[in-house]
């Protein structure tokens, strides 16, 4: 059974953040979709193990070659151009104002 | 059921209407009915303009780009089209502009294809009702008051409702099939592989892949045709996968002879209107000289547990790129940067998201990792080996696309299990990398259409579009298009 601390440190595994509010009745979702999730345990037998491969064909994949990528200032688009090449963050004081 | 694409095209080449009068139907019926069914998270007006005159003056030239140039599509909201908000319909990405087209947008852009707009899914592709959408639920066009299905519920809404003549959509878990079925429309998912995934935003890399909507089978394969093939750039995408097109190979595909697999279990405790519809179908099949083939597939009550500990899995890692710093939304107010990150994932993800999002990170954390992650795969594994076998013995497999109907509205958050198990028939063909397809085979008592699909081996799309048309062709499904949108 999951619990609400477990749920705390996935959370911040995840960095995202749980209100006090929905720990309750995130934590009862998590621990009903986990139970449903361990219905997998009742067909592996004792000492099974993965040995690779699923979908995809590996003969099949592509060479692992560098090729050319977005120029900088295309990359920065999305952040209004960027800052002198960075991406820009705000320095923020430890309020938050 | 004809080809609309063919119809139009027709129309087009035979100058009896302009792409850029065509369009400005489909954007005049968008308007009228996107108040009702709102199919569409962004409608791309002017530039949808834009490639309708293009169109005309290819037409004028004399060029030849294809049987797509000139028709009004749609395109689901989570693939790249350079300069054109992708969000996935979900806060995270407001504002993002991909710098990129999607591979599969570069081909039909190649081909002429007129983006009317992206078109609505759940927040990130996560969720079988298109509620979870930032931009609110796309609503059934067969009755306001049921979902559309998902994710890809705006595309299959814009195509039921006539206000996009076909969509493209992605198909995780049953993405583009549950939706399709739902709204009464035809929907493909290729086999993995088929159709490159570059420019789609991931979900879970190993499980997704893009694939046609449309109102007919034919039109389905014709636009698979146009977005198959190669690509470098996805190092998933195969390199020998037929490239012969299969839509002008249907008219000439035959049922008798061919060998369709029913899985007896999946009939035991199924909604009597679906398995009724269903049979109906396996009836015809039989009529036209098919050899129906009982086949087994004890793994079954598997396949859901093993695809969201998977899809779960691959979506934590996946969705670890958004912190807010490089595209999209970013957290007004913080105190440093590990906060803004954590506030803009909090902010920006929805709440089915996030859920995804902390079991992944569970079945991946150590001392589970093994527990689930590791036992899932070896499942997945054993199912995949388990299709070979079934594939000695038949051509396809027949079976419905969803254990009901379309939900009512807010039915899914009140019943996440039961949601989840919904795809039961959906999820077998992402985990083993098939090709799948839906199409309508009747209605249920409240006017819902139903919808049966077909699972074929690997890049046999041929095979299963081929029987598809064959039982659309006999007017069975009592499945007619609506009367609202544009009708040509």
């Amino acid at each position: 059974m999951i619990t609400k601390q477990e749920v705390l440190w996935l959370a911040k595994l995840a960095k995202l953040k749980v209100e006090d509010k929905d720990l309750e009745s995130l934590t009862k979702d998590m621990a009903e979709i986990v139970d449903f999730a361990a219905k997998i345990n009742s067909a592996i037998a004792e000492g099974e193990v993965y040995k690779g491969g699923t979908t995809v064909r590996m003969e099949e994949l592509r060479d692992d070659e560098v090729k050319e990528c977005f120029p900088q200032e295309v990359i920065l688009q999305n952040v209004g151009g960027g800052d002198k090449g960075f991406f820009p963050v705000k320095r923020r004081k430890a309020d938050g104002k | 059921m004809a080809s609309r694409i063919k119809t139009i095209g027709g129309m087009l080449r035979r100058g009896e209407i302009t792409s850029l009068e065509l369009t400005k139907k489909y954007l005049e019926a968008i308007k009228a009915v996107e108040p009702s069914v709102h199919a569409y998270a962004k409608v791309t007006e002017d530039m949808a303009l834009n490639l309708a005159m293009e169109a005309d003056e290819a037409f004028k030239r004399g060029d030849d780009l294809g049987p797509l140039a000139g028709i009004p599509m749609s395109l689901k909201d989570n693939m790249t089209v350079k300069d054109v908000e992708t969000t996935c319909c979900s806060k995270i990405l407001s504002g993002y502009r991909p710098t990129y087209n999607s591979f599969v947008w570069e081909k039909l852009s190649k081909g002429g294809a007129v983006l009317l707009g992206k078109a609505n899914m759940d927040d990130f592709a996560m969720g079988s009702t298109c509620e979870t959408s930032c931009y609110g639920p796309t609503y059934n066009p067969y009755n306001k008051n049921y979902v559309s299905g998902g994710s890809s519920g705006g595309s299959a809404a814009s195509v039921a409702s006539n206000t996009a003549v076909y969509s493209i959509g992605s198909d995780t878990g049953g993405s583009i099939r549950q939706p399709a079925a739902f709204c009464g429309v035809v929907g493909l998912k290729p086999t993995y592989g088929a159709v490159s995934r570059y420019g789609l935003l991931a979900y879970a890399s190993s499980l997704d892949q893009i694939g046609p909507i449309a109102s007919s089978v034919e039109d389905a394969a014709i636009v698979f045709d146009a977005i198959k093939g190669h690509d470098e750039k996805d190092h998933t995408s195969a390199k020998n996968a037929p490239a012969e097109p299969i839509a002008s190979s249907l008219a000439a595909a035959s049922v008798k002879g061919k060998r369709i697999g029913i899985v007896k279990s999946f009939y035991e405790d199924l909604n009597a209107e679906i398995k009724e519809a269903v049979f109906k179908a396996v009836k015809f099949y039989e009529s036209e000289g098919a050899e129906i083939v009982e086949v087994d597939m004890p793994l079954i009550k598997y396949v859901v547990p093993v695809y969201y500990i998977l899809a779960c899995a691959e979506a934590s890692s996946n969705l670890g790129r958004y912190d807010g710093i490089r595209l999209g939304y970013r957290a007004s107010r913080y105190t440093d940067i590990d906060d803004m990150i954590v506030t803009t994932r909090s902010e920006g993800f929805g709440k089915e998201v996030q859920k995804r999002i902390l079991l992944g990170t569970y079945v991946l954390s150590s001392g589970y990792f093994d527990a689930y992650y590791k036992k899932a795969q070896i499942l997945r594994n054993r199912i995949i080996a388990s299709f070979g076998e079934i594939f000695a013995k038949c051509d396809a497999i027949i079976s419905p696309v969803a254990t009901r109907t379309a939900f009512p509205l807010d039915y899914a958050s009140d019943n996440p299990i039961e949601t989840y198990l919904a795809d039961i028939f959906t999820v077998p063909a992402n985990i083993a990398g098939l090709p799948a397809v839906s199409l309508p085979c009747g209605k249920d008592s409240k006017g819902l259409p139903i919808g049966m699909q077909l699972i074929g081996n690997k890049f046999e799309e041929g095979k299963i579009l081929g029987l598809a048309h064959s039982f659309e062709q006999s007017g069975l499904s009592g499945v007619t298009p609506l009367e609202m949108g544009v009708r040509l």
